[in-house]
Formats: C-alpha cells, sequence, structure tokens
C-alpha cells in the first residue's frame, strides 16, 4: 500500500497527463458519430442562446445588404410563381420552405457545421435539406427545440447528389477541406464531356432538395484513367462567409417516396 | 503562487471569448486560422504546479472545442504541448536570466529565445491539432500547419506586448 502512495505521489503528473490524454482522445474518436456525444447536445442549446445575442448585434450592421438580398429573391420569386403553370410534369413533388436564420457559421474546419434558430417546433427535422438563394447550404443533422445544427457541404461526411445541368450526367459532391469557395465532383465518367463554367445542379432523384438548385460552376477538370472518373472541382456559387439566411426544404411527398421505395428491401 | 493560478482562473473567460466571438470569425486565405488562446499556456511561469498546468490546458481545450464542435481535438493538442513545455523551455531559455513567478515573455528572456520558444510549441500544437482534425497526412496540411504557425506567431509576438510591466 504505502509501495502504491509512494508510486503515485512520485509520478503524478505523468498519471493526471495520462488520464487526461486518455479522456480527451476517448472524446476524439466518440464525437466521430458526432450526435453521440451528449455534452455537444447540450451545450448545442446554450451555444444557441450565446450565439443568437451576438448575432443580433451584428445584423445591425449588415441590414443594407440584407435588404438587397431579399430585393434580389423577391424577383426570383416572382418569376418563380409565373413559370411554375407552365411545366406541371416536371414539378412533381412539392415542397415548402421554412425561412430562418443563420446564428452561427464555420468555414476553416475540416468538418462544418452551421447553426439556424428554427428548430423542431418550427417543423424542423433532421434529413431536411437546407438551401439559401445562392445554392444549397447543407443537410439538417440533429435539432432542439428551437434550434437545429446543419452539416453544411463543406463537411468531410457530407455527399449531395447533383448533376450536370447540360450533360445530365449523376455525380456527388464532395469537400476536400481547404478552400471554402470550391469543392470537388466525384463519379463522373471520363467519357463525359465537361467544360469549364458548366452549371452544377442538384438532381431530382433524392428526396432532400428539389431538382434544379444551383451549385456550382465548373472551375477545372481532369481525366483520370486510374479511377474511370473525373476530377472535377467546381465553384461553389454560395459564399459559406457571407450567407445569413436560410431556407429549410420540407416534403410531404418526399416522406411518401422514401417509403414506397423501402418496400423494395423488404 | 496560489495569487498566479487566480490570476490565470480570471484570464481563462476573457481569452474564451475572444478566441471564439474575434479570432474564430477571422480567417487568413480562406482557411487559417490564428489560435491567440495559447499564449495564456505559453507563458505561464516555469514553476507553476503541474497538475494545475495540466487542468487548466485540458478545460481550456475542451472550452474551445466545445464551441468548435469537434470534441477532443484542442484538449489533446493542448496537453501535449502543456508536458512538453518544461523541456522545450529547458533547450531555448536561458534558465539563469529568470525568477520562479516571472511570466515567459519577450522582456524576461528575450526576444531570441521567446521567439523560438513559442514557435516550436505552436508548431507542435498546430501540427497535432490539423492532423487530427483532417485524419489524414498530405502536403497541403503541411502547408496549412506552417502557415498557421507563422500567424498565431505573430498574433503572440504582438499580444504578448500588452503583458509588459514598466
Amino acid at each position: 500500500m504505502q509501495n502504491l502512495l509512494r508510486f503515485i505521489r512520485m509520478y503524478n503528473v505523468l498519471i493526471i497527463f495520462l488520464f487526461f490524454q486518455g479522456l480527451s482522445i476517448n472524446l476524439y474518436l466518440n464525437s466521430n458519430s458526432f450526435q453521440n456525444s451528449v455534452a455537444l447536445e447540450h451545450a448545442n442549446n446554450y451555444k444557441g442562446k450565446i450565439y443568437s445575442l451576438t448575432n443580433n448585434i451584428n445584423e445591425y450592421f449588415q441590414l443594407k445588404k440584407i435588404n438587397k438580398q431579399l430585393l434580389n429573391e423577391n424577383t426570383k420569386l416572382y418569376n418563380l410563381i409565373n413559370s411554375n403553370n407552365k411545366n406541371s410534369i416536371e414539378n412533381i413533388k412539392e415542397y415548402k420552405y421554412i425561412s430562418s436564420k443563420i446564428i452561427n457559421n464555420s468555414i476553416h474546419k475540416r468538418d462544418n457545421f452551421l447553426t439556424i434558430n428554427k428548430g423542431n417546433r418550427h417543423g424542423v427535422k433532421p434529413g431536411m435539406g437546407v438551401i439559401c438563394e445562392n445554392g444549397v447550404i447543407g443537410i439538417i443533422h440533429s435539432t432542439t427545440e428551437k434550434f437545429s445544427l446543419i452539416i453544411s457541404i463543406l463537411n468531410k461526411k457530407s455527399a449531395i447528389s447533383i448533376c450536370l445541368k447540360r450533360q445530365n450526367n449523376y455525380g456527388s459532391l464532395k469537400w476536400n477541406g481547404f478552400n471554402y469557395k470550391k469543392a470537388n465532383i466525384e463519379n463522373i465518367p471520363n467519357h463525359v464531356k465537361v467544360e469549364i463554367g458548366d452549371t452544377i445542379i442538384t438532381n431530382g432523384y433524392s428526396t432532400i432538395f428539389p431538382s434544379g438548385i444551383n451549385i456550382g460552376i465548373v472551375d477545372s477538370f481532369k481525366k483520370n484513367s486510374e479511377s474511370g472518373n473525373q476530377d472535377i472541382i467546381i465553384k461553389l456559387f454560395t459564399d459559406f462567409n457571407k450567407i445569413k439566411h436560410a431556407y429549410v426544404v420540407e416534403s410531404d411527398e418526399s416522406r411518401e417516396q422514401l417509403s414506397l421505395e423501402s418496400l423494395k428491401d423488404e | 503562487m496560489s495569487k498566479t493560478i487566480i490570476k490565470y482562473i480570471y484570464q481563462l473567460p476573457i481569452f474564451l471569448l475572444i478566441q471564439i466571438y474575434v479570432l474564430n470569425e477571422i480567417l487568413f486565405a480562406a482557411y487559417i486560422n490564428p489560435y491567440l488562446y495559447l499564449i495564456i499556456l505559453i507563458i505561464m511561469p516555469i514553476k507553476t504546479p503541474k497538475w494545475f498546468l495540466l487542468i487548466y490546458a485540458f478545460t481550456f481545450g475542451l472550452l474551445i472545442d466545445v464551441f468548435s464542435g469537434n470534441l477532443g481535438i484542442h484538449s489533446t493538442a493542448c496537453l501535449i504541448m502543456v508536458i512538453i513545455k518544461s523541456s522545450i523551455s529547458k533547450i531555448t531559455i536561458p534558465h539563469n536570466i529568470i525568477e520562479d513567478t516571472d511570466e515567459l515573455i519577450m522582456q524576461k528572456i528575450g526576444a531570441k529565445s521567446f521567439i523560438l520558444f513559442s514557435s516550436i510549441l505552436i508548431f507542435i500544437h498546430h501540427a497535432i491539432l490539423f492532423l487530427l482534425e483532417h485524419a489524414a497526412f498530405n502536403f497541403q496540411i503541411l502547408i496549412k500547419i506552417i502557415l498557421s504557425t507563422l500567424i498565431t506567431s505573430i498574433i503572440i509576438y504582438i499580444t504578448q506586448l500588452f503583458f509588459y510591466k514598466v
């Protein structure tokens, strides 16, 4: 017993170090499945409150810019109303939008998340898509009563299915973790003719986003003979550094589509 | 010594708020984020009790982690930085010129040894931080580590001027 006490007294620094190091590595490994970390779930609520406070002040200085954005969007929406009635085959799914304010945002990390000020209470549920006036932002990850957390497309885990507007080929959008203005496209085969400046849009197959939402334009591409797929780098339309408002996309028919498609697995 | 411990506990929320609300919003070249909060761990006197230093570093790292969404990254990096701090200080700082309770600032230990001392610590911290965050290693990450070290170092050199006592 005495030896044990002496041992502890001699190596107390090492023991404290190993204890905390083990704790933090454990946290690091477990927080990979983000939702599991209970601490973060709780912290999220408080964080939301704090960030919405500072955001109130911030927002005041950008009223002019936001006004302009809203005006632009209004005109866009008016145009949509006019064109909507014509192509009734294309718009099979109907979508509802929940407008929200972004209260926390990051772009410099490997895994970026955003927080918005709408939650369970307003009908936001995990798995819904989030867009802004310029393009896609991400997918709802988890929600609390008043706030929800979005996995932005600037995240290692996000993969959004896209298509080339001109050629109608499908691929997926990934982010390699460095520049928030650019992202990569995977799974476009070598034989597809891609040109610089081609527009990339969401495809309507996924139940998360409506089809035809702009994502970005092709910045550069390279044929890769090893994988048989091209390495395409695109420039995102959404400037993640500046976004202030977001729209959560909600669709009842999506749920119906999902439940129908899940039948085939049984 | 307990006086200094209380002083550092006071300073924790100040640096935490600066880091979260000011510096996390600043980006150089689109992905470089300065981490000023390291200064408080770097300038702590050599004779600070080790247990306090470790608990402090862990708490600080964890708080930064919670606010940036990825648990365990900053706390791991901070703990490793703190545990090797004493051995780095033995190599870089001439020991006869400082007292036990002196903060390790440029005024006390000289510009050359401060720059060397803090740069090594910041580099180690950033290397661990970004390797854990990206869970990969390639040329781009190396560039990110080096550039971030440079910018954090510059900001820390400037900030430690405020710690001067006339």
